[in-house]
């Protein structure tokens, strides 16, 4: 086990290094530089040698290796350079901000799906082909069907028509002011979630489903257990594995779609920065924002694999 | 290592192959059987295949040219125009029935192209194993950790966004998943007595692929091509909402949505409520469809 | 078949939902039928006429009233004296004549709630081009001189009390109020003005907006700019205090532009004294920016002048800022304190439903990713609360040709398009009726009256317009394309250009046989196509496209500098006529408005006539500013790029 965890931890040197070529190639892809944003954001008026100018001054102009080592030296050591948009800003500064917001949207979004997921594929596996399960299948069909953003776009449409109540204007920290960053979280969590619930419920549902046959299922009922005990005690914690490890996988799907939702909500995450920074061509920005997605995602992938093998007996790593 | 820690493939996806063991039947009696056990299986494969045909027939279908400025801005449904006009007077109703072309050709191509590319990837990479898996190991570990919205965002904006660029972008979206489980897939039926005893009695290596394991990845690959199309749907709408999408002149349900939902769903709600349902109907249907499929073809896949 | 969509079941729904939609239809038509906003009660008589006359449709004259003040700031006959007309009273002018309510008086204190449409890109002017950065910057300090709050095309004063030119128009004197002081309670005086005014005009630093002025002015030079040493070698005869109170421009030749652009929101006057303390101030370089670029430093350690203090920013989300209490005008401002909100492109559907709950009071810039149609709905949907105010010069939209493609290189085939294109369904589709004018320069040169008349201008469903139409098809016929062909079209995913190109592409196909398909792109990919076609041996990769030149100031050199000479942002393929830049050399220097305005009409004449042309001029699009009708003392300026310090305008609650 021990070794198996090492060799998965060295093996993530190569895919960051890998993940950090591929993001910084695309950027350098991208058509439009970033001086010709600057220069041109409201329909402005510039001159040629104006573009020149801020091409230099900015560094675009080098060769690409050059900035590709500029950056990951940068990087090794923490700075993430200075965002070219927001002239002089830190991008260590600016992503750190915001990371956090992004993962409280997306730990918040999580717990909102598993708490009404489980409950909903437990139920839905017991009585299968029930009306309820029915009604279950169709909701969390329904979560998978449509586009997260026109989820979004509709809560909102509900909130302000239905209750002309709209979260608070101005985001307010987690530890500064609970109740009014909730009152800011919960609703994109919550869209954020639905897709996220359907999933689970459907992976919940489909494990219970064969855990109930399973044999120890049977012995427990043989030995004369309340069937409330039986599956709590023997179904639903032998469930739980699969249940964490599509939770741990759906992150990376919640990473992308905090995108979306921080948008309609006006969440100042990573989200809506990225968004932002790739209209407005702010390399370092960007690179930084997809660089910690990246490694978040692939260090929760091997927590949750490591994870897997610790909690499964029956999973040996050779 | 054992197969079972390759990554994404849910638990139990390549625990044991599925072999193919099961009577050959008539393909009208399979769908036969298939339409009485899994009747609403059966309705969503309708709904999916009248789409299609809906797309592929869209000119004879529509009223009115989709580009043209037929109607008053704003229209709201009407007799001659069943769901209104958009805000520059087109009509909405032939707009949604030329949209299902995009929709349906993105997510029809990207998946087709996608899963098999990612099939083909897998087999080798299980099958070769060695150098040539590590690396295709390492490419897929790194690609899986863009989420596929910030992916298709990078890479559209990079190519441009034509229907085939989007097409490109979401085949790379796809691969590496598909890589994942068919590879996982793979790995167990290589260990499996007749592809050993085929290896014993010096079959070559494509031979052995060919006959003795593509034909029990079918399944999967079935399975794995109805989930995904849902989803690559979903990423083409969505990539209009962030300002990526494809052309304005092409009507497509995203762009219809983004544009109904995001601008005027308080004054014309039409605008986006017309597209919305589209886009859903069809995800479901090709969700529902995937359900029942996947409990027919492939019953150790459920939980993807 | 009938489509699946429309199955029995949604079809009962449309049903069903059908009366509560011609509910909502009548409503919508009601209203937008309207020929123009409601315009706000309290404002003075004069100015209400003012923008009644610019608000309405395109068919209504504006520009003898519109257009005058542009030139305003005649130096000619007048010698070296104070200019009564553009120096009100020196104490705290522009509140008196800003409230000339009917009712009780301007009202004192209150939190005003803004959105903004986009983050601050700098918090210092040095360079900037930003929209979205000028309104934050803008109400922590002055300009020397600044557009009239109530007159929104007159120039007033603002560190100065009032200015003299002299008698060959060339030098600009400057005289500062007395009694003015920064927050850290120096004095400003005109120390302040050079230091600040010497990094606009110095070389080293890119013109940005703040710059745009230094174009009149005499030309710094610097000891060796491509080796790096910047220093001015000649700043005593570019600009030089004459005492503490009092500066001096030189201007290279007499112009009544100039001084607008020292007055638009950009041109700031910082603390010389902490530009001074940071040796990054001077030169602007975007790695190591002054500290004053950066929001956070001015909550620090900045000090400023203007009517408000910043207090907090959150990147990305907000900044707010609170009355500063010794302000130089006494009594100004109303308002305690100003809270902007970010609402970026992607939260369009938020900043509606923040509109529809009240939330909000106004826009804080006539530019707010909104379209013009959805402003009018938000309008409609709050029963009038909220009032779109036009801002009659913001852009010029056109249709870009790229002259250097084989389709667009015989004349005949561009005089076609101008004559085929239909302004008038534009406006009505696109722009909602919006638009100040048709003609190519805005309505600056002929009066819109005169152009409407003209051939391709005047409307389609006339007698003449069928001609146009049909001397259209002639012309292309002649050019050896009768039967049309191929193009495709390049727009930029922003606003409402793809819809523009959606419009503009029907008619020529209908009438032109002109077909072709829309490519949208990112804004930044757009512009990076647009590029292409800069370099002289290539044709570059686009051929035809939407776009729009925003106008900094409601003036002639910026319509011919933005889209009619070489190297104009909009002049992608560096069109020029040695016609058209005789014209504007002659206009450029004319200092009497109506020998001026004769030049240009003129060369207006001729630009319509498309003899030579790369730019089909669809129209002067206007914007709306929306303000809450409880938002008192507003009114709104003449382009998008000023009036940002909000020191006049108060709630009535």
């Amino acid at each position: 086990m021990r070794q198996y965890a090492l060799k998965r931890i060295a093996l993530i040197i190569p895919t960051v290094l890998l993940v950090s070529i591929i993001v910084f190639t695309v950027m350098r892809l991208l058509p439009g530089d970033p001086a010709l944003v600057i220069l041109s954001e409201g329909d402005a008026t510039f001159t040629q040698e104006e573009l020149a100018d801020l091409r230099e001054q900015l560094g675009t102009n080098r060769p690409i290796v050059v900035q590709y080592g500029d950056w990951i030296y940068g990087l090794v050591q923490g700075d993430l350079g200075t965002s070219i948009w927001r002239s002089g800003q830190p991008v260590t500064k600016l992503v750190g901000e915001r990371i956090w917001r992004t993962l409280e949207l997306a730990v918040l979004a999580i717990i909102i799906a598993v708490a009404f997921a489980v409950p909903l594929g437990v139920i839905s596996a017991i009585k299968p082909d029930s009306i309820i399960d029915y009604v279950s299948r169709v909701i969390t069909l329904v979560g998978i069907s449509i586009p997260t953003f026109f989820a979004g776009l509709l809560v909102v449409l509900i909130l302000s028509r239905g209750f002309g109540w709209l979260p608070p204007l101005g985001y307010a920290d987690l530890w500064d002011d609970p109740w009014k960053n909730l009152q800011q979280m919960f609703l994109p969590a919550l869209a954020l979630g639905f897709y996220d619930m359907a999933f689970i419920a459907r992976v919940t549902r489909s494990s219970m489903m064969e855990i109930i046959r399973e044999d120890y299922m049977r012995t427990a009922r043989a030995k004369g257990l309340a069937e409330r005990i039986v599956l709590v005690r023997h179904g639903l914690k032998n469930a739980v594995l699969p249940i964490l490890t599509i939770s741990g996988w759906q992150f990376g799907r919640l990473f992308g779609g905090t995108v979306i939702i921080e948008s309609i909500f006006k969440v100042p995450g990573i989200g809506t920065l990225l968004i932002e920074t790739v209209f407005q061509r702010d390399f370092p920005t960007i690179q930084a924002i997809i660089i910690v997605i990246a490694v978040s995602i692939v260090i929760i992938n091997l927590l949750v694999d490591l994870l897997y093998g610790l909690l499964d007996p029956r999973i040996r790593y050779a | 290592m054992t197969t079972t820690n390759t990554g994404r493939a849910a638990p139990g996806v390549a625990a044991e192959p599925q072999l193919d063991v099961r009577p050959k039947q008539g393909v009208v009696k399979r769908v036969g059987a298939f339409c009485r056990t899994k009747p609403l299986g059966a309705v969503s494969a309708a709904i999916i295949i009248l789409t299609i045909l809906t797309a592929i027939l869209a000119p004879f279908i529509a009223p009115y040219d989709p580009l043209d400025l037929n109607h008053e801005p704003f229209a709201a449904p009407a007799g001659d125009k069943l769901l209104g006009a958009d805000e520059l007077g087109r009509d909405v109703f032939s707009r949604i029935i030329f949209g299902a072309r995009v929709s349906m050709y993105v997510g029809l191509a990207s998946v087709i192209i996608g899963i098999s590319l990612g099939t083909i990837i897998g087999i080798i990479s299980a099958y070769v194993g060695g150098i040539i898996d590590l690396a295709i190991q390492r490419i897929v570990d790194a690609l899986m950790a863009f989420p596929a919205i910030i992916m298709a965002l990078g890479l559209t904006a990079v190519l441009g966004s034509s229907v085939n660029n989007i097409v490109a972008a979401l085949v790379v979206i796809l691969l590496p998943g598909a890589i994942r489980v068919i590879r996982a897939q793979v790995l167990s039926i290589k260990e499996l007595d007749y592809t050993l005893a085929a290896e014993a009695i010096g079959a070559r290596p494509w031979r052995i692929m060919l006959r003795h394991i593509l034909p029990n990845v079918v399944a999967s690959y079935i399975v794995l091509s109805t989930i995904t199309l849902g989803l690559a749907i979903i990423i083409e709408a969505s990539l209009t909402f962030l300002g990526v999408g494809i052309s304005a002149d092409i009507p497509t349900w995203g762009g219809m949505l983004t544009e109904g939902a995001q601008k005027y769903i308080r004054t014309a709600w039409w605008l986006a409520v017309a597209p919305g349902l589209a886009i859903s109907i069809v995800v479901f249907a090709i969700n529902f469809l995937g359900d029942a499929l996947r409990d027919t073809l492939d019953p150790r896949l459920r939980g993807r | 078949m009938k489509p699946f969509i429309l199955g029995r079941l949604s079809l009962r729904t449309l049903l069903l939902a059908a009366g509560v939609v011609a509910l909502m239809v009548g409503v919508a038509c009601g209203g937008a039928e309207e020929p123009a906003p409601v315009v706000q009660q309290q404002q003075a008589p004069a100015a209400q006429q003012q923008q009644q006359q610019q608000a309405a449709a395109p068919a209504a004259t504006s520009p003898p009233a519109a257009a005058a003040p542009t030139n305003t700031p005649i130096p000619q006959a007048v010698a070296a004296t104070v200019r009564p007309t553009n120096t009100p009273a020196p104490t705290a002018v522009p509140q008196v004549a800003a409230t000339p309510t009917p009712s009780a008086g301007p009202k004192y204190g209150g939190t005003m709630i803004m959105s903004a449409y986009a983050d601050t890109k700098d918090w210092d002017p040095l360079g900037s081009g930003s929209l979205s950065s000028v309104i934050s910057y803008s109400q922590l300090y002055n300009q020397i001189v600044q557009f009239d709050p109530v007159d929104t095309a007159a120039i007033t004063g603002d560190l100065a009390e009032s200015w003299d030119v002299s008698a060959d128009g060339l030098t600009y004197t400057f005289h500062l109020r007395d009694d003015m002081q920064w927050t850290d309670g120096t004095e400003i005086t005109s120390a302040d003005v050079i230091t600040t005014m010497r990094r606009y005009a110095n070389p080293c630093n890119g013109t940005g907006r703040s710059g745009l002025w230094r174009n009149y002015a005499v030309r710094m030079e610097v000891v060796d700019k491509a080796g790096g040493d910047c220093t001015p070698t000649n700043q005593d005869s570019v600009l030089r205090a004459i005492d503490d109170k009092t500066v001096e421009f030189n201007l290279q030749f007499a112009s009544g532009t100039f001084i607008k652009f020292l007055a638009i929101d950009y041109a700031k006057v910082l603390p010389g004294h902490q530009l001074d303390s940071d040796p990054n101030c001077e030169i602007r370089d975007a790695a190591n920016p002054c500290f004053l670029n950066l929001g956070e430093n001015i909550i620090d350690r900045g000090t400023t002048s203007g009517p408000f203090i910043l207090e907090d920013y959150q990147v990305g989300d907000f900044y707010k800022v609170n009355k500063n209490e010794d302000y130089f005008k006494d009594g100004l401002p109303y308002v305690d304190r100003i809270e902007h909100y970010i609402f970026p492109g992607t939260a369009k559907d938020r900043l509606i439903a923040q509109f529809e709950a009240r939330q909000i009071d106004m826009t804080n810039g006539g530019f707010d990713n909104l379209s013009p149609t959805q402003k009018l709905q938000v309008s409609e949907s709050t029963n009038g609360e909220y009032v779109p105010h036009p801002i009659p010069a913001g852009t010029n939209w056109g249709l870009m040709l790229n002259i250097k493609k084989p389709q667009f290189q015989d004349h005949r085939v561009r005089q076609a398009i101008n004559l085929t294109v239909d302004r008038q369904e534009i406006d009505e589709r696109v722009f909602d009726n919006t638009s100040g004018s048709y003609c190519p320069l805005m309505g600056l040169a002929h009066s819109n009256e005169e152009c409407n008349s003209w051939p391709g201008i005047r409307p389609k469903n006339t007698a003449e317009g069928q001609q146009d139409l049909a001397d259209a098809k002639a012309l292309m016929a002649e050019a050896g394309v009768g039967d049309g062909f191929e193009v495709q079209y390049t727009v930029r995913q922003v606003g409402n250009y793809p819809d523009q190109c959606q419009v503009v592409k029907q008619q020529l196909q209908d009438n032109l046989g002109i077909v072709g398909d829309i490519e949208t792109l990112p804004s930044a990919a757009g512009y990076a196509k647009y590029g292409t076609s800069r370099a002289a041996d290539s044709a570059g990769d686009w051929e035809i496209s939407c776009q729009g030149e925003g106008m900094v100031v409601y003036d002639l050199d910026a319509i011919y500098g933005g889209v009619y000479r070489e190297g104009g942002t909009r002049n992608y393929t560096n069109w020029s006529n040695p016609k058209l830049e005789d014209w504007f050399e002659q206009q450029k220097v004319e200092l009497d408005p109506d020998a001026r305005r004769e030049i240009n009409k003129e060369a207006e004449l001729w630009l319509q006539s498309f003899e030579d042309n790369h730019w089909v001029t669809m129209q002067l699009g206007g914007l709306l500013w929306m303000v809450h009708r409880d938002v008192k003392g507003f009114n709104a300026p003449q382009t998008v790029q000023y009036q940002f310090k909000y020191e006049d305008v108060w709630l009535d609650r």
